[in-house]
């Protein structure tokens, strides 16, 4: 759906983003996170068809993005502070958008302001932050793209916004397969939203993993043997994390969770617990030795 | 579907509006308080006729060459926000629209909003043209001159602008180098052109700017545009730069990288240019203020050094966006080598400037004055020259004698006389050279020209006039005792015009020279126009027949004066910013003061008279019945006997 190859883009004498290559499927939620100046926005612009890469190529549907109306107008980008044309109304902006965005759906538009309580004939730059935010995302949703680019969405957001948006953006995936690619700097905001997630540090892209896959995949397993502890467990499993406390043994470890259990559990283990992890303990395993990119991520 | 985002798009249209129609509005206003309500209130009540105007610009011109200068570049930063503001840029461009298209809806609507309110102002005015009468004042195509031309600089300015705008990421430097810009290719000619003074000995900087080159600039030429005639060529070519520059911002617009916002420059390539081109205007700048200023050679250099630097560090700062900059040494020393590369490029003189003369057969007439305004004063006005082989050869000796004599290597303003040298060769080329010298270095060959026939003929208009027009002749005392008289009878003006003829001819070189007051100013009216010269104390063909026919009191005599003081010019503290009641009143409280009463003595003195910062000795005349006073000036060489021994 929405590919990127090879993309490097040099901003004031530094590559902000490095070689990046990122698949992302229709209908997937995708998390770009990273810290500070990694280089998620510049990717997302790139992606958006605002900035053209000096390299690679950037292909959504088989053409590419930049200068490519019949692209764009499929792809909506929240900025990470929504901008809105001077002294518009929330009106008038909807008419500017319904007139650029071919798809712009008036009854979905209608029904977000009614349930976000908008008052639609007041200037958005009177707005609060949080509310300007409420109104980017009503435009965006109403825009009916084939993909949403959202830079740091959650951020100046309460609880119970966030939430709303969540619920809406799922919803809107799952009724019309819509692909989402967000940014944050924190795991935590998206972890409960995202099917894919990839980690920026230096306009590199360091990893990128599906969600699923890590969390059925990786296990903290405790084990305690009458005698030592069996070697042959070890082989259905990939260990990345062995510590032993007394007689018993932390392992984090990815294999099939049936297979590693009826191994282990041929042997008569006096305690076996296989627990899942948190995506945050996950990432720590993975990433011990890019330690510092993650850890700013999960704080 | 599809055609909603065609090159048309309704939304973006009413948001150019919003953003920038307060532009036209006010534009519109103002015109309606320069034009109409002007006319109105001017010709409504019968007023109009006392009032001068040329065209529809002599109205207000002042404030409508501001709003015509400064409308279109505003109007262009206002429009072009989008550019130049991070966010704002970021959104345009993230919306489904191809840059072609943003910029033709953006520039063509904006250029809209420009004329409207021209066209509609020249529309009012057309609406009151039958009304007011106004045929009575000026003709109707007058206002479609007006029209057009209004138009025409408009969008000149604002395609400039508009162009400028897509190499900049910050407004203010958009509007301040479209400025910069349409006030360049002059600019940069007359600095040129000053510098090359100091470099080729005999180039002339002011005949080379008065070759009609404003058009170069169009700036120039709107701020006089209410006298400004526009040829066809310069009408084409304008319109020829409005459509090269719309295509060149369409370009740059397609190129210009999104994320560059906010830089001053946003393409890297123009950055040296700009930083070099700042630093080298400024280098000329400097020559300019030092050097005229000052004029000799240290000074010269100073404002050599102290113009890069100061530019340097200027295009630094605008650059780095802060006064707190990290001077990048490097390239100021490479700079610095390139100057003087180019400099001694230029002191080798590969074109043979300086030493070029042309050779006597290939001369067909030669121009030569003291100083370059005697030559293209007025345009349409036919020049005069020295055809005759002798004068030819005596120009050209002085011109020879100049070029191998050190002593005016430069321009430099220690020497206050100019020779303007101007060749008319045979094959239609010119050569034209401009000295500073000291002529007193040259005296005999001055002689040799100046009292030629043919130079005093060419020189004075007297000889070019029809005897049988002149209607009058007035001569004035010129002096603070007024006389007039005039010469009225035919016999008598073509015998005074032949005394006059006479004097001129057997002038010498030395009289000329003079500097004392003339006895009287005269003024030969002819139908065509006036003429004016001076009775000197040395002619004396005027002198004897002004005499012989009575009208000889016309100059001030000893006889009109009560008594003058005279002191030495070192001996009191005078100087000639003070007022004549003041320096009199210094020389009154004077101790070696010489009071002189005699008649004989006083009229002595008058005919040695010159303006006294350019004598030796200061003198006060009293008058007989007037309470003023004249301060004058006469020379230690002109000073009577008396004077000398009584003041020492």
């Amino acid at each position: 759906m929405m590919k990127m190859i090879q993309v490097r883009k040099k901003l004031e004498n530094t590559w902000a983003v490095d070689n990046v290559t990122i698949h992302v499927a229709k209908g997937s939620i995708y998390g770009l996170l990273g810290s500070n100046g990694a280089g998620k926005t510049t990717l997302l612009k790139i992606m958006s068809g605002i900035y053209l890469q000096d390299d690679g190529e950037v292909i959504f549907d088989g053409n590419q993005v930049f200068e490519n109306p019949s692209n764009k107008r499929r792809i909506f980008f929240i900025q990470d502070s929504p901008y809105f044309i001077p002294q518009y109304t929330v009106k008038q902006m909807a008419n500017f958008y319904s007139q650029i965005y071919s798809r712009w759906d008036w009854e979905c538009y209608e029904a977000l302001i009614a349930s976000f309580e908008m008052n639609t004939n007041k200037k958005i730059h009177r707005f609060s932050k949080g509310i300007q935010r409420q109104a980017a995302f009503i435009f965006a949703l109403s825009a009916k793209p084939d993909v949403l680019i959202l830079d740091e969405p959650m951020d100046g957001l309460d609880p119970v916004l966030r939430k709303k948006i969540k619920s809406l953006i799922i919803d809107e995936v799952a009724a019309r397969e819509m692909t989402v690619i967000i940014s944050s700097h924190n795991l935590r905001e998206v972890e409960d939203l995202c099917d894919t997630i990839g980690i920026m540090h230096k306009g590199k892209l360091i990893l990128e993993k599906d969600i699923d896959d890590l969390k059925s995949d990786t296990h903290k397993i405790q084990i305690a043997f009458k005698g030592p502890v069996p070697p042959v467990i070890y082989q259905n499993m990939k260990v990345l994390h062995k510590e032993k406390r007394g007689s018993i043994v932390l392992l984090i470890a990815k294999g099939d969770e049936e297979e590693i259990s009826s191994v282990i559990q041929s042997y008569q283990p006096i305690i076996f617990d296989l627990l899942h992890l948190t995506l945050e303990e996950i990432f720590i395993y993975e990433m011990e030795d890019v330690g510092y990119a993650v850890k700013n991520i999960l704080n | 579907m599809q055609s909603k985002t065609s090159l048309i798009n309704k939304e973006i249209i009413k948001s150019i509006f919003r953003s920038v129609g307060w532009v036209s509005i006010l534009y519109f206003l103002c015109l309606i308080f320069i034009l109409p309500l002007n006319m109105f209130i001017l010709f409504s009540n019968g007023q109009g006729q006392f009032y001068y105007y040329d065209n529809l610009f002599s109205y207000n011109f002042f404030y409508q060459a501001a709003l015509m200068i400064g409308i279109p570049v505003i109007l262009s930063m206002f429009l072009f926000r989008f550019l130049q503001v991070k966010q704002y840029s970021d959104f345009i461009h993230s919306l489904p629209i191809k840059r072609t298209s943003i910029f033709h809806q953006y520039t063509l609507l904006g250029y809209f909003i420009l004329i409207t309110p021209i066209v509609l102002i020249a529309g009012v005015i057309l609406l009151l043209y039958s009304p007011l009468e106004l045929n009575g004042y000026f003709p109707l195509t007058d206002i479609f001159e007006w029209l057009g031309l209004t138009i025409l600089f408009n969008t000149v300015f604002y395609i400039a602008g508009v162009a400028v705008a897509m190499i900049s990421g910050i407004s203010i430097v958009q509007g301040v180098l479209t400025y910069i810009a349409l006030l360049l290719p002059l600019g940069l000619l007359i600095l040129i052109s000053y510098n090359l003074q100091y470099f080729l000995f005999g180039f002339s900087a002011e005949y080379i700017l008065q070759n009609k080159l404003d058009f170069i600039s169009p700036l120039v030429v709107a701020a006089q545009i209410n006298y400004y005639s526009l040829s066809t060529i310069q009408l084409v070519l304008y319109i020829g730069l409005i459509i090269v520059l719309y295509f060149t911002a369409l370009f740059l617009y397609k190129k210009r990288n999104v994320e560059s916002v906010s830089h001053a420059l946003v393409f890297p390539i123009l950055k040296p240019f700009f930083k070099y081109g700042v630093t080298f205007c400024m280098m000329l700048l400097g020559v300019l203020y030092f050097g005229e200023m000052q004029g000799d050679r240290t000074w010269v250099m100073i404002g050599y050094i102290f113009g890069a630097i100061l530019g340097y560090l200027i295009a630094e700062m605008v650059l780095q966006k802060s006064w707190r900059i990290t001077v990048h040494l490097k390239g100021f020393i490479l700079y610095c080598a390139a100057i003087i590369c180019l400099v001694v490029l230029l002191k080798m003189d590969l074109m043979f400037f300086e030493k070029k003369m042309p050779a006597m057969n290939e001369i067909e007439s030669v121009h030569f004055s003291e100083g370059y305004y005697g030559y293209y004063l007025e345009e349409d006005q036919e020049q005069y020259s020295l055809k005759e082989r002798d004068n030819i050869h005596f120009v050209q000796q002085l011109h020879k004698s100049i070029l191998n004599n050190h002593e005016g290597k430069r321009l430099d303003s220690r020497f206050g006389d100019s020779a303007f040298f101007a060749y008319k060769l045979k094959n239609g080329k010119k050569v034209v050279r401009e000295y500073k010298i000291d002529k007193k270095n040259y005296e005999g060959m001055y002689k040799l020209i100046f009292e030629s026939e043919e130079y005093k003929i060419a020189t004075n208009d007297i000889f070019s006039i029809n005897e049988n027009e002149v209607s009058k002749i007035m001569i004035h005392s010129n002096s603070i005792v007024d006389k007039i008289t005039s010469i009225n009878k035919h016999e008598e003006k073509l015998e005074f015009i032949k005394a006059l003829k006479q004097d001129i001819l057997t002038s010498k070189y030395e009289d000329m020279q003079e500097m004392t007051n003339p006895y009287a100013s005269i003024n030969i009216i002819t139908d065509k126009d006036d003429i004016y010269l001076d009775w000197n104390y040395y002619n004396k063909e005027v002198e004897a027949w002004l005499n012989n026919h009575g009208y000889s009191d016309v100059r001030l005599t000893g006889d009109d004066l009560d008594y003058a003081l005279i002191v030495k010019k070192d001996a009191v503290e005078i100087n000639d910013r003070q007022s004549y009641e003041e320096i009199r009143d210094t020389i009154e409280k004077s101790p070696n003061k010489l009071k002189i009463e005699k008649t004989s003595d006083l009229e002595e003195t008058l005919v040695k008279t010159r303006p006294f910062v350019d004598g030796d000795y200061v003198i006060v005349y009293y008058y007989k019945d007037i309470n003023q006073v004249e301060i004058s000036g006469i020379s230690a060489k002109d000073a009577p006997e008396f004077i000398k021994n009584n003041l020492k």
